[in-house]
């Protein structure tokens, strides 16, 4: 088990409290875990189907497809996207969750966010 | 002749260094004078390591509130906390007899705690009700 900056991803998800507006069952919500340098370590995409107003969804585990370490995600960055059929307006908070080989974590989280389809994307740092 | 064994240290044992709490509050609100406390607590329930207590002001319907620092009252290192636990208590305020007006709060929460290597242990949970009349509600929630 390596520890410290060297210790490596093993699972990420992520979580979504829906506030006053909902997400439609058709739009489809991309996450994607980037380094800095734009390698994607980790994503999911799926339509989820519809988040009522005032719900919780997921967690949902995004699909590791590189290998990175701790030390490397600190710098990281998280993308979340929504893509809507039609017009959809959604308000909401994520958490976001990434657990290493030593059982310690980084997240990413955001309160009171709202993507339409007119600004389809937000990105934030990983603490 | 056999080779001269290596030390290898052991891995770092990094120390918390922060400690914080966020609510959101669903479907039942929390009064302005309920007493909040969150204790972050040992395996053996006695040694508290980082605590809240405040009355934090109304929670209304469907928000967010904190992130809310708590106070440090005892150093520990990531090892010791991966058994501890999280208490959260709510009290609401008992000035009309026989039991006040009592509170019930639904709500969902975080507590981040993060050491100095930056990595964090969490503690959290969605849907817990605290329904305070008389006697102080509370709940206790393993770390992760």
């Amino acid at each position: 088990m390596a520890t410290g900056d060297n210790a490596v991803l093993t699972r990420a998800s992520v979580s979504f409290h829906t506030n006053d507006e909902d997400k439609d069952d058709d739009s489809r919500v991309e996450v994607t875990v980037r380094l800095m340098d734009q390698t994607v370590v980790a994503s999911i995409a799926d339509e989820f189907g519809h988040f009522d107003d005032h719900s919780e969804a997921g967690p949902f585990d995004l699909l590791i497809t590189q290998a990175a370490s701790r030390g490397a995600l600190k710098t990281g960055s998280v993308a979340v996207k929504i893509s809507p059929n039609g017009n959809d307006t959604w308000r909401f908070n994520f958490f976001l969750d990434l657990l290493f080989d030593d059982g310690a974590h980084l997240i990413a989280r955001a309160n009171g966010l709202e993507i339409t389809e007119s600004r389809q994307e937000q990105s934030f740092g990983i603490e | 002749m056999p080779e001269p064994s290596i030390a290898v240290p052991p891995p770092p044992d990094p120390l918390l260094t922060r400690a914080s709490v966020t609510f959101h509050t669903n479907d039942d609100d929390k009064d302005n004078d309920t007493l909040v406390e969150v204790e972050v607590r040992l395996s053996d329930q006695r040694t508290v390591v980082a605590k809240l207590s405040d009355y934090l002001g109304h929670f209304p319907d469907h928000r967010d509130a904190g992130p809310f620092t708590l106070l440090m009252v005892h150093p520990v290192r990531r090892s010791q906390l991966r058994t501890g636990n999280v208490n959260i208590l709510a009290s609401a305020n008992t000035t009309f007899p026989p039991f006040g007006h009592g509170d019930t709060w639904r709500f969902n929460f975080v507590v981040d705690l993060v050491f100095d290597d930056g990595a964090h242990l969490l503690a959290r949970a969605n849907g817990v009700q605290l329904k305070s009349r008389g006697v102080a509600a509370q709940q206790s929630f393993g770390i992760e």
